[in-house]
């Protein structure tokens, strides 16, 4: 059966002992299944990748306070695997294998611990670590920004690496050429660098659905803007203008709007059509370069409220703790939208997450809250016998850890280039009932005589031994006769003799 | 349709005159057996394996298969599962080669589905799994010479299922499978076999008590020394000193299993005599061999985490590559054209197998690959045959499946990028694929390097006799010159269109190559298009010419007008064509007409405890504390009310003037529940949904005893552009007051904000 589920790690409770109070938590939108929780779970906002939902799926949470990145593992409420890192970090964002050309489909089925290909981590010196995985090996540090990391995400295809940090810069790396450790004389120089927004960068998202031509980038800022870049031409299509500034985005899946988290805690929906009553047609919005004001909705027709709190009675409620001006400000820290486009789950400072159904704008669940803000909110679908207890993992913690991270650059001698991994099963032809049937008919032929001639061998042992017995119960027969003859013989003769004996008996008596 | 039992045991009597129809039916019942008596399945069991133990071949064989359909039924395979499995044992023990082998396969192929169905299954293992495993294996491997197609495969299965019970047996299949791997006609095995051989290999790993991951990575690291110490060979014909990156490497490569005490693997040794040159092919066929294995180590599944030498193994590669007579000399000693020959040739195959050993590994390791990709592309470049700086066309046709193997290991590499940062790179690829798709004129090129060779050696008499023998042969290729072309294999065509459709997305290509490209395409979808029925084309080539059309790069022209005139019926192209936008899930605005309105003040107690129920920030509508409490509210709905709202949705079901751009039912999520009202104003092709704003002006709802600040919109929706027609028409022939309805733009600012 399958079920959606929504992941949130909280940010943490500033000066309160790390992990005493702070859970992480797996719901399912649909039901008041628990999937999980994870013990001491927090980070910096975009602090945390999840690599999927199940046994053999991994939560990476980047602690907020140390140089460690937490490792946790479903089915088990405590840490996994603690690796230390160089510096602390502030996001993460991790890289799935690239799929390769899908022609002929999936060649290979799932191990049970999967291992994806790269990590990536921020810091709030503006730079970037990336380690691969599979061999803990550290294959890129790079000082990609002047300040620090605000977000960091790879293209589904994993050949792109978007960062945008505090200095207000969004900055597009190629993955090999980060990677490419054993090229000599490679210089890693940035894809493409934009420098248009003018605050910090808060969120972004990459939209490569398909045909990579039509892959675009999505960046949000404080300055309240919206921009949105198309990657294979390197330049800024769109620039959407909002009321205030930007905390958090979303795309819909289908590419029709967006979502964004503004600072007065409200969610606006940006629509990428309208509807022109002069043609009668739905036109795209933006494009060329066009900068699009998007006005106040006093009515709220595209705006969702419900993280609001303007008489701060659910902080206090909460027991949230106004922040350094003293205000109880909230604001919307994550967004994600539902598998069919239906819901936005969103996340807010105060630690509340809701699901909202986007058409009516009705809050349809409200999760059970953390005790702080928001820092990573992830939303999967799955089906739920991977949660069924034949499915569960072994208890192999040998080769369920990841290797620990080096904390030195590995070395560009392709020869120590060694991956800890579990090799995948080749996918099998499934034979059809069908399939089989028809090799039998094949292998039945084998039995069957098609031509006209019977080739059957008439054995005549059969006859010559009817022959033979018949002769074998003659001779019997003759032996029998000859017996029962003698017999006969030896009994007239027996009494011929017992007569004359008698006879000469009875002489003598008398 | 299926025989009804009591024909099925009738037929089990004698011998049937078809088994398949009645395995047919016994299978379409074997979910239902429960439902027949148990008397007709005793009866059913005990005549099956009446059959299993004839000593007719027919009726055994047609017994196993009996066994097999009927042991997918659960409750037979648990009543009756210990006596068929040692039935199959005792045909596994038994069989000898005056059976046909087909009671062998399928005797093999019961037993492997009995044991698949048990899985998992704690009882049923200990009952009929366990007890006859060990007989299964030693069994199977008695008889696997008979049939070591289907019994290797079956081993490998049972090897990795039940380690435990197989460890006994480890040591004796690795011998049997060493002295098959050993064979001098190991390379001829056919392909399935050669795999099956070296899966298990790869396999037996499993079967150690400690550390099975310490015993995959000493046999892989032996596997790429050994490899390493074969290719060293080559040393003996070419100058392995004037490259010293080459040497180095090989030395370092061979060095990987000093520290194994003994080796895992027994190779006899290569008796290699120059005066013999056909020997030297003894090196490839061991490389061919050890390399095979390698990939089987590499790629074959581990119920464990493995440590593999992934960089090891590039660089062999590449150092096997680098083995090549066009950047090594030969020795002085090695001057025999013949025998150059032959080193090239057995070289030649060493790059095909190495290349496949590439395949491979990028299919499986993916993004670990990548930091390796351009080197790798690199030394794939190595291996094109260039004369003068460009593709030599001969040498190109000569090794045509090298080239093919060439061009599948680049598209394996460039598939795992969305984009390949510099087409240079791949420019010479490009060329090859060009080349390999050329058409072929063969007798017309022969005939010209004739006369050319004529020319050359050229007197007057030789001319003239040679023209006078072949005049009647060259009438015919004058004639029907047609005739003479060949066609460019399938497989070569195949490589070919998957790299072109790997690089036209990922790689900026010169426009030179890209006209060359786009001309095959088109004329390969014409000639295809009138070779078919209905005017059909290739799924491949279709796909391609697709992919062409969705990647036009910098070209001014487009291919589109073309494709689409081959092309019919298809959905992506049609996309392209009449471009559509989706189905927008927002609701746009409409102004409300009186009739509208009227609707509106009839469903507004509906809109309202649509609100109340729903909406978390409670306080601002002053109707909630908490959003917490949704449920029980809904609970406390009273009776009436639900009533009224379902009235009121059939009243709103007939406003006609309601536009949706939702044009499909399946897209509304609202669900159907009176606690929720917005499900009952909701139509199939009519959807109202309402908005509230903070700053209305209040309107005592008596029905419902509170008030609520409110305003009530209509929201109307747009159709899609190609149903829009339609319901103009609608508009038009209804209601006039419904044609007052303006569907407004979204609000999303004015055009003087646009810079």
């Amino acid at each position: 059966m399958l079920e959606e589920s929504v992941l949130y790690v909280p940010q943490g409770v500033p000066g309160e002992k790390s992990g005493q109070s702070t859970f992480g938590r797996a719901l399912s939108v649909h039901s008041s299944q628990d999937r999980g929780t994870f013990r001491g779970a927090e980070c910096s906002r975009h602090g945390a990748a999840l690599t999927g939902i199940g046994y053999g799926e991994r939560l990476f949470v980047a602690s907020a306070s140390k140089p460690l990145v937490n490792v946790y593992v479903w089915g088990k409420d405590a840490i996994d695997q603690r690796i230390p890192v160089l510096e602390t970090l502030t996001c993460l964002a991790l890289c799935h294998h690239p799929k390769g050309d899908d022609t002929s489909g999936p060649t290979h089925g799932l191990p049970k611990f999967r291992v994806p290909w790269l990590l990536a981590g921020g810091t709030a010196s503006g730079r970037v670590y990336i380690w691969e995985l599979a061999s803990g090996d550290l294959v890129c540090v790079k000082d990609a920004h002047y300040q620090g990391l605000s977000v960091m995400k790879f293209s589904g295809c994993g050949t792109y690496l978007v960062t945008a940090g505090r200095d207000s810069r969004c900055i597009i790396w190629r993955t090999v050429d980060l990677v490419s450790l054993y090229d000599e004389g490679v210089n890693v120089k940035p894809y493409a660098t934009f420098m248009d927004h003018t605050l910090p960068v808060t969120d972004l998202a990459i939209s490569d659905d398909g045909c990579f031509n039509d892959a675009k980038v999505h960046t949000v800022s404080q300055d309240a803007t919206l921009r949105v870049y198309d990657i294979r031409s390197k330049t800024l299509i769109t620039t959407f203008v909002l009321p205030m500034g930007i905390e958090s985005f979303a795309r819909d899946p289908a590419n029709r709007c967006c979502y964004v988290g503004l600072a007065d805690a409200s969610i606006r929906t940006i629509p990428f059509y309208k509807f022109n009553k002069n043609s009668n047609v739905l036109e795209g919005l933006g494009g060329c370069g066009r900068i699009i004001t998007i006005e106040h909705d006093p009515n709220l027709e595209e705006t969702f409220t419900h993280h609001r709190d303007d008489t701060g009675v659910v902080s206090k409620k909460l027991g949230s703790k106004p922040d350094a001006s003293g205000e109880n400000k909230v604001i919307v820290t994550q967004i994600q939208i539902s598998l069919d486009g239906t819901f936005i789950i969103s996340g807010d400072s105060l630690g509340r997450v809701f699901a909202t159904d986007i058409i009516t704008k009705q809050v349809v669940k409200a999760f059970a809250p953390s005790e702080s803000s928001i820092a990573f909110l992830s939303t999967q679908t799955y089906d739920t016998e991977i949660f069924s207890s034949e499915s569960q993992q072994r208890n192999d913690k040998k080769h369920r850890l990841l290797p620990q991270f080096k904390r030195a650059l590995a070395s560009n001698e392709p020869l120590d280039h060694e991956v800890l991994i579990e090799i995948p099963p080749q996918k099998k032809k499934d034979v059809s009932f069908e399939s089989w049937l028809e090799q039998k008919a094949n292998e039945e032929l084998s039995y069957k005589n098609l031509t006209h001639i019977d080739s059957t061998v008439i054995s005549t042992k059969q006859s010559s031994s009817n022959n033979e017995t018949e002769h074998k119960a003659s001779g019997v027969e003759e032996k029998l006769s000859r017996v029962s003859g003698a017999y006969q013989d030896l009994r007239q003769t027996h009494e011929k003799l017992l007569e004359e004996h008698k006879k000469l008996l009875e002489s003598l008596n008398k | 349709m299926s025989l009804s039992m009591d024909i099925i045991i009738k037929e089990l009597e004698d011998v049937p005159d078809s088994c398949v129809s009645l395995l047919e039916s016994l299978h379409k019942q074997s979910l239902f057996f429960n439902e027949v008596s148990k008397s007709n399945i005793q009866h059913l069991i005990s005549r099956t394996l009446k059959l299993v133990r004839h000593h007719d071949t027919y009726r055994k064989w047609f017994g196993i298969n009996l066994i097999k359909v009927l042991a997918s039924n659960y409750v037979i395979l648990a009543n009756e599962g210990k006596t068929f499995i040692k039935e199959l044992v005792k045909i596994l023990e038994s069989f000898s080669t005056s059976w046909p082998s087909n009671i062998l396969s399928s005797a093999i192929d019961c037993v492997e589905y009995i044991f698949e169905r048990i899985r998992g299954k704690p009882t049923l293992t200990r009952e009929i799994v366990t007890p006859n495993l060990p007989s299964v294996i030693s069994s199977l491997m008695d008889k696997m010479v008979y049939n070591p197609t289907t019994i290797i495969p079956s081993l490998t299965l049972l090897m990795k299922n039940h380690p435990t019970t197989f460890r006994p047996f480890g040591n004796k299949l690795r011998s049997k499978l060493m002295e098959l791997l050993n064979k001098d006609t190991f390379t001829s095995f056919p392909e399935n076999l050669k795999s099956h051989i070296c899966t298990a290999i790869a396999s037996l790993p499993v079967v150690e008590k400690n550390e099975p991951e310490g015993k995959w990575f000493l046999d892989t690291a032996y596997l790429v020394s050994e490899i390493t110490e074969v290719l060293m060979l080559y040393d003996q014909f070419l100058n392995f000193s004037l490259d010293s990156n080459l040497s180095d490497n090989l030395k370092r490569l061979a060095a990987m299993n000093q520290n194994t005490s003994e080796a895992p693997f027994e190779f006899s040794g290569l008796k290699i005599d120059l005066g013999n040159p056909a020997t030297i092919y003894k090196i490839s066929d061991r490389l061919e061999t050890l390399l095979f294995l390698l990939k089987h180590f590499l790629t074959t599944e581990t119920p464990f985490s493995v440590r593999v030498p992934l960089g090891k193994i590039i660089l062999l590669c590449e150092n096997i590559c680098s083995v090549n007579p066009r950047f090594t000399t030969f020795r002085k000693d090695v001057f025999s054209d013949e025998l150059r020959n032959v080193i090239s040739g057995s070289i030649v195959r060493n790059q095909r197998n190495v290349l496949k050993l590439l395949i491979d590994i990028t299919n499986c390791y993916q993004g670990f690959i990548l930091p390796h990709s351009r080197s790798t592309i690199a030394f794939i470049e190595t291996l094109l045959p260039l004369r003068n700086k460009k593709i030599n066309y001969r040498d190109v046709l000569i090794n045509e499946s090298l080239m093919c193997l060439i061009l599948e290991s680049v598209s394996g590499i460039l598939g795992l990028t969305s984009e390949f940062s510099s087409g240079e790179d791949i420019s010479r690829f490009i060329e090859l694929a060009i080349l390999l798709i050329e058409p072929r004129d063969s007798i017309s090129s022969n005939s010209q390097s004739n006369s050319s060779s004529t020319n050359v050696t050229g007197g007057k008499k030789q001319k003239g006799s040679r023209k006078k023998d072949n005049s009647s042969a060259l009438s015919d290729l004058l004639s029907h010159q047609q005739l003479f072309s060949e066609n460019v294999p399938s497989s070569t065509t195949s490589v070919v269109r998957n790299f072109f459709k790997i690089i036209i997305p990922r790689v900026e290509i010169n426009l030179t190559q890209k006209h060359k490209i786009a001309k095959y395409l088109m004329a390969e979808a014409v000639l295809s298009s009138n070779k078919h029925k209905d005017k059909r084309i290739d799924r491949e080539l279709e796909e391609l010419l697709v992919t062409a059309c969705l990647n036009p790069g910098k070209e001014s022209t487009s291919l589109t007008p073309i494709v689409a005139n081959i092309i019919r019926h298809n959905n992506c192209l049609s996309l392209l064509m009449n471009p559509r936008l989706p189905p927008l899930p927002q609701v746009v605005k409409g102004q409300i007409s009186s009739e509208a309105v009227d609707y509106e003040n009839n469903t507004s107690d509906v809109s309202e405890d649509e609100n109340v129920e729903e909406y978390p920030n409670a306080e601002s509508h002053g109707k909630r504390d908490s959003p917490y409490d949704k449920a029980s509210d809904n609970a406390d709905e009273p009776e009436t009310k639900r009533q009224k709202i379902e009235s009121e949705a059939t009243n709103q079901a007939s406003i006609p003037n309601s536009i949706d751009i939702h044009s499909h039912k399946d897209q509304s999520t609202i669900k159907n529940d009176a606690a929720e009202p917005a499900a009952t104003v909701s139509t199939d092709y009519t959807r109202k949904t309402f908005s509230f704003t903070e700053t209305g002006s209040a309107v005592d709802d008596s029905k419902n005893g509170y008030e609520v600040e409110k305003q009530v919109n209509v929201s109307t929706k747009v159709e899609p552009v190609s149903q829009r027609e339609t319901h103009n028409s609608t508009l038009e022939e209804g209601d006039q007051s419904s044609s007052d309805i303006e569907i407004p733009d979204i609000d999303v600012g004015s055009d003087s904000d646009e810079e």
